[in-house]
């Protein structure tokens, strides 16, 4: 049983050295700024405004209600693969079964929009954002 | 279990246990979150040492991946404007050391009563079998777990749906 566990021992070794090495190598040879600028946020050359502690979107969580959902549907397709032999036939018309039932509820939130993070709203919150500004500075 | 599971047994058990201190022990919020996916990591290494590699890539994928994530977003989403957030049981210590010493109590003696046939870990059925079992004898729960599934994302799409205002 050892055969078949080293080589996950192995590659959690490696990715330890590995992350370590990174960031060992980087504490040693990286530069130490402690500018006015060292501690904000990096945005691209924009400079931040108002505050992070703005409101998210609900739909970030929703998102990510559905990745579960949608994650929990890989593991079953990951347990057929794995017995695609064994399984024979009538496993690939369960997959079938099952894939085209999480289809169509993928289908079913296509069709509500829950996928789009539409270009009209978009456009709505980046015009509020100067009102946002506005009012945060008071 | 063998001399290599049984050795490497320890240090993941004290990993899971340590993560899981840090979870309830950590004032910042976040902190707990990243702890509570280290404590799910090694969790799903266990599940390796059994010889359970099905469970543990569902527990990597499920667990480390999105339920983290889920909390993580949680977190996000209701943090509130500035100010330190308190973990509501960090003022119940007093109170948890009776339930822990309860419940440990209660585990102890079911788990010293019960009387497990001496099952190798390698007559467990493999991943491979596991897997054929679920597809052959278990056909119709695994079609029900896909609509199962279904109602799950109606329900999401329904929670976060604006209420309509008549």
């Amino acid at each position: 049983m050892e055969a078949v566990l080293w080589p996950l021992l192995v590659y959690f070794a490696a990715a330890l050295a590995l992350v370590s090495a990174i960031l060992t190598l980087s504490y040693l040879l990286g530069q130490r700024h402690r500018d006015a600028e060292t501690g904000k946020p990096y945005e691209s050359g924009i400079v931040s405004t108002g505050s992070a502690r703005v409101r998210f979107d609900v739909k970030f969580y929703q998102n990510a209600m559905f990745f579960v959902i949608f994650d929990l549907e890989a593991v079953f397709i990951f347990a057929w693969a794995l017995a695609v032999r064994q399984a024979g036939w009538t496993g690939y018309a369960e997959i079938v079964i099952f894939i085209g039932v999480l289809g169509s509820a993928l289908a079913y939130l296509w069709r509500q929009g829950q996928l789009d993070w539409g270009p009209r709203r978009r456009r709505r919150l980046a015009m509020d954002i100067p009102k946002e500004n506005d009012r945060l500075r008071g | 279990m063998n001399e290599f599971s049984s050795a490497a047994f320890y240090p993941v058990a004290v990993m899971v246990l340590a993560a899981a201190v840090l979870v309830v022990s950590f004032k910042n919020l976040i902190y707990s979150a990243l702890a509570m996916i280290a404590c799910f990591a090694g969790v799903a290494a266990l599940f390796v040492l059994l010889h359970a590699e099905l469970l543990a890539s569902a527990q990597i994928l499920l667990y480390v991946g999105a339920i983290s994530i889920l909390i993580l977003f949680a977190i996000m989403l209701t943090r509130n404007r500035g100010g330190e957030v308190k973990l509501f049981f960090h003022q119940q210590a007093w109170m948890a050391i009776p339930v822990v010493a309860i419940v440990g109590l209660i585990l102890i003696i079911v788990i010293g009563s019960a009387h497990y046939n001496a099952a190798d870990t390698a007559q467990n059925p493999g991943t491979k079998d596991l897997a054929s079992m679920l597809f052959n004898q278990y056909a119709f729960p695994f079609e029900l777990v896909s609509l199962v599934l279904l109602v799950a994302i109606v329900g999401a799409i329904l929670l976060a749906k604006k209420e309509k205002i008549k």
